[in-house]
């Protein structure tokens, strides 16, 4: 997607973002900040607040308070600009069940404004990378969970966006897909995009991100880039540190002898 | 039988959790704890009235018998009655499972194929439970209290040729047995039948469409053919049957007297001059039709056992490269999300039914009109009959495609996610949404148009035009408030169910209902009274009227997502 006054600075700026549910606040106050052309892992525990900080960034769901930017754009005054230049993986992945995977690809391709042949070019490629070329004329409702993944993460790449959301991108992908995806992701960064990802699996984005943010109950715990985040316990893993942020109390070890018997 | 009991016990306290949690919702508000609390309550009153029918069923029966004894012309009636209502609930006990599974009611085999129960269990279980359908139970209880009536009554009565009818009484209740043990195999195999069809979301879609399409020109039926038999009866081609003594009417095929009722009339009937040993060849049919129900039912189970998600094959198509295809005219991301709505339509159930139900229910009304064209006060019907066939094909093609007019957001399920992602304006969604329905309704419309002139092509061409114009301001009228009221009152359907899971929301619906009827009632006006051409210039006027409101109607509309799309969002996922 090229343009000829791209806005600078971050990729995400957000000040003071909360979103709350009656009285129950899931994002309490987030002060994001994710640098072009990083991989922001964005971690929390189950319930944390990680999908309703991507829905609210992504235009999914109204913010209760706060204000912030993508790509330096303001999404609230100027959504189909911004929507332009940002992809997104949600949560439910975002699919037609109904469409086959190339229809998908197809509808991205118009609602984007690609032309026909950008369309079957990077179509064919996508499909390729992500092994569903034989399953493009399938309806989506027959693709296995790990294809969906697979596919939702297609229609998100297909406009070449310069900012990524992934929520939850390896789960449920096999690890042949997996290892096709991070490589493609990593290259995605390499050619200069931004992605923010949430992830439960702490080994991947020990190994692909740049920076990582840790939220827990609504809260930002932490951010900044790994090496950052690691110093303030040398030595430590990331599943460490993570658990020493959120303050996981150590799960009691239960014998549970019966399970034997 | 401990094992059979810990499963009853297991299954009771199952139902019970189920009810009980479904009304300890802390956080839902009065409204919905009431209507909870009525949804529970109303099992219960039912099950207390279904008692006392029952009760009565059974004084009934034993009345019927005794009356069919002491006083014995009154037998012959008595057996009528009998063999109507076990033809009724035949009927029923086969058809039930059907439109259940139509509506998608079968989703529990996967479940009970996991529990830790032999499989013979199983299908006995299922089996006995057909019986607790409500028709099953008023009816065949009465049907061995009728039996035990007969033959108490036999043998208290004085006369020893009477008593000798008490014979006739047992006779009549193995013949009861056997027929509930048949009704319980029919059902049972139909019920697994077509829960094993609608296991696989192709051939059950396919099943569904079929059946609806034959049910609804099976409606029309009654109303044809009564017109035909009139019309014998008149000519004297046709006379009423001779006495209702007679079994089965002379001109009805053979194979109906195979039927459960007839067998069973067949075995019950006596009198003087009935032998029981002429009963003998009715009873032996009535076990063999039990017995083969009974082990295809088994067949059929023991099928859904072996694969419980389905057999087929993943199908590999060739990749035949990804096509930008653009509705001529528009934007292209209005376009693309009409195109979204027009596919996913067609792959589901409720949006074939939009395009292929109204045509041959056309062509049935045609014919009907057709027939109607001699009788005295109709005679200028034939020639309106090809447009006024049409006309009713619009009307309810506007009406079958509420599924999608009245829930143009939350049928998409995740694919709504995908366009609220997409950098595309909220007034080129809604746009695109009415240009996808518009589609949809149009496709069946042009069927409908085939069909009524295949059927009756006569009648003027301005009223056919108008006929069209009228249809397509009808459409255009409605559309910026079918836009609006889907906006406001979504909800999470699924478009492959045919019951209440597919419909949009109930109020919607009403809306829509209600402006669909009014927005009509000018065109039938304008059609019935005016002059053809002027009909036909009038109503391409209303329709281009119709379009220039329409426009700014939708960008209307179009203003009402913002505030709600996280709501429609969440809708739409099913939450």
């Amino acid at each position: 997607m090229t343009t000829t006054h791209e806005p600078t600075g971050p990729a995400i700026a957000s000040t003071n973002l909360r979103k709350s549910f009656g009285d129950f606040e899931a994002v309490a106050g987030l002060d994001l900040s994710v640098p072009r052309g990083s991989f922001y892992g964005f971690l929390g525990a189950n319930g944390a607040g990680k999908s309703t900080t991507i829905k609210c960034l992504t235009g999914l769901m109204r913010p209760t308070a706060g204000t912030f930017r993508l790509l330096g754009l303001d999404p609230i005054a100027e959504p189909v600009a911004v929507k332009k230049r940002i992809g997104v993986v949600p949560e439910d992945l975002g699919l037609f069940d109904r469409l086959t995977g190339a229809e998908t690809l197809s509808f991205v391709g118009q609602v984007y404004g690609l032309d026909a042949s950008s369309l079957r070019t990077r179509s064919t490629e996508l499909l390729e990378v992500m092994d569903l070329m034989r399953s493009a004329n399938e309806l989506v409702a027959d693709y296995s969970h790990g294809m969906k993944k697979k596919m939702a993460l297609a229609a998100a790449l297909l406009p070449a966006p310069r900012l990524l959301f992934l929520d939850e991108p390896f789960e449920g992908v096999d690890a042949v897909a997996s290892r096709q995806v991070k490589e493609l992701l990593s290259e995605y960064v390499r050619h200069g995009g931004t992605i923010f990802l949430t992830s439960h699996i702490l080994e991947i984005v020990e190994r692909l991100c740049t920076h990582i943010g840790v939220i827990h109950r609504g809260r930002l715990v932490a951010q900044g880039s790994l090496a950052e985040l690691r110093a303030g316990s040398p030595g430590a893993s990331l599943e460490e540190r993570f658990l020493e942020l959120i303050g996981a109390d150590a799960v009691p070890m239960l014998h549970l002898d019966w399970l034997g018997g | 039988m401990t094992g059979m009991m810990r499963l009853l016990r297991a299954f009771a306290w199952f139902r019970w959790r189920i009810l009980a949690n479904s009304v300890r919702a802390d956080r839902r508000d009065t409204i919905e704890q009431l209507s909870r609390v009525a949804a529970l309550v109303m099992p219960g009153l039912l099950a207390a009235t279904s008692v006392g029918s029952v009760v009565l069923a059974i004084a009934g029966g034993w009345l019927a018998g005794w009356r069919s004894i002491v006083d014995f012309p009154s037998s012959v009636w008595i057996l009528t009655v009998i063999r109507v209502l076990l033809l009724a609930v035949t009927g029923l006990m086969a058809l039930a499972p059907v439109i259940v599974g139509v509506h998608g009611g079968l989703g529990r085999q996967t479940r009970l194929m996991l529990l830790p129960v032999p499989r013979a269990w199983l299908h006995l279980v299922e089996v006995v439970t057909t019986l607790l359908d409500p028709w099953a139970i008023f009816v065949l209880p009465g049907l061995l209290s009728y039996a035990l009536g007969l033959a108490v009554a036999a043998l208290v009565q004085p006369e020893p040729w009477v008593r000798h009818w008490a014979l006739d009484g047992i006779i009549a209740l193995a013949a009861g047995i056997l027929v509930v043990g048949i009704l319980a195999s029919l059902a049972a195999l139909m019920t697994f039948l077509v829960g094993w069809i609608v296991r696989d979301r192709r051939r059950g879609e396919l099943f569904v469409i079929v059946f609806i399409i034959a049910l609804g020109c099976a409606a029309v039926l009654p109303a044809f053919l009564s017109r035909n038999l009139g019309r014998d009866f008149a000519h004297g081609r046709r006379k009423p049957a001779a006495s209702a003594m007679a079994w089965t009417p002379s001109d009805w095929p053979a194979w109906t007297t195979a039927l459960p009722s007839e067998l069973y009339a067949e075995a019950v009937v006596f009198g003087y001059d009935v032998p029981e040993a002429q009963k003998i060849w009715p009873l032996a049919m009535l076990a063999i039709e039990g017995g083969v129900l009974f082990a295809l039912s088994a067949f059929v189970h023991g099928s859904i056992g072996q694969a419980v998600e389905g057999t087929r094959a993943r199908r590999h198509r060739t990749m035949t490269g990804v096509v930008a295809v653009r509705l001529p005219g528009m934007w292209p991301g209005t376009s693309a999300v009409a195109l979204a709505q027009v596919r996913t339509a067609m792959r589901s159930v409720r949006g074939r039914l939009v395009v292929f139900l109204p045509g041959p229910l056309v062509a049935m009304i045609a014919a009907l009109f057709g027939s109607l064209n001699s009788t005295p006060g109709f005679e200028g019907i034939g020639d309106a009959r090809g447009y006024l066939a049409f006309g009713g094909g619009l009307l309810f093609g506007l009406y079958a495609a509420q599924a999608f007019t009245m829930n143009q957001f939350a049928s998409d399920r995740a694919g709504l996610t995908l366009e609220f992602l997409a950098p595309i304006r909220d007034v080129d969604l809604v746009r695109g949404k009415a240009v996808g329905c518009a589609v949809l309704i149009g496709a069946g419309g042009v069927l409908s148009f085939a069909c009524a002139w295949l059927m009756a092509p006569g009648g003027s061409p301005w009223l056919w035009m108008a006929t069209l114009a009228g249809g397509a301001a009808t459409f255009l009228i409605t559309s910026p408030l079918t836009a609006l009221v889907s906006i406001v009152f979504p909800i999470a359907a699924d478009l492959s169910k045919t019951g209440t899971a597919g419909n949009p929301h109930a109020l919607a619906m009403a809306a829509g209902s209600i402006a669909i009827a009014g927005c009509a009632v000018p065109v039938v006006i304008a059609l019935s009274v005016l002059p053809p051409v002027t009909a036909c210039v009038t109503l391409t006027i209303w329709a281009l009227a119709s379009f220039a409101v329409c426009l700014p109607g939708l960008g209307w509309a179009a203003k009402a997502i913002r505030p709600r799309r996280e709501n429609l969002a969440l809708v739409a996922q099913g939450r």
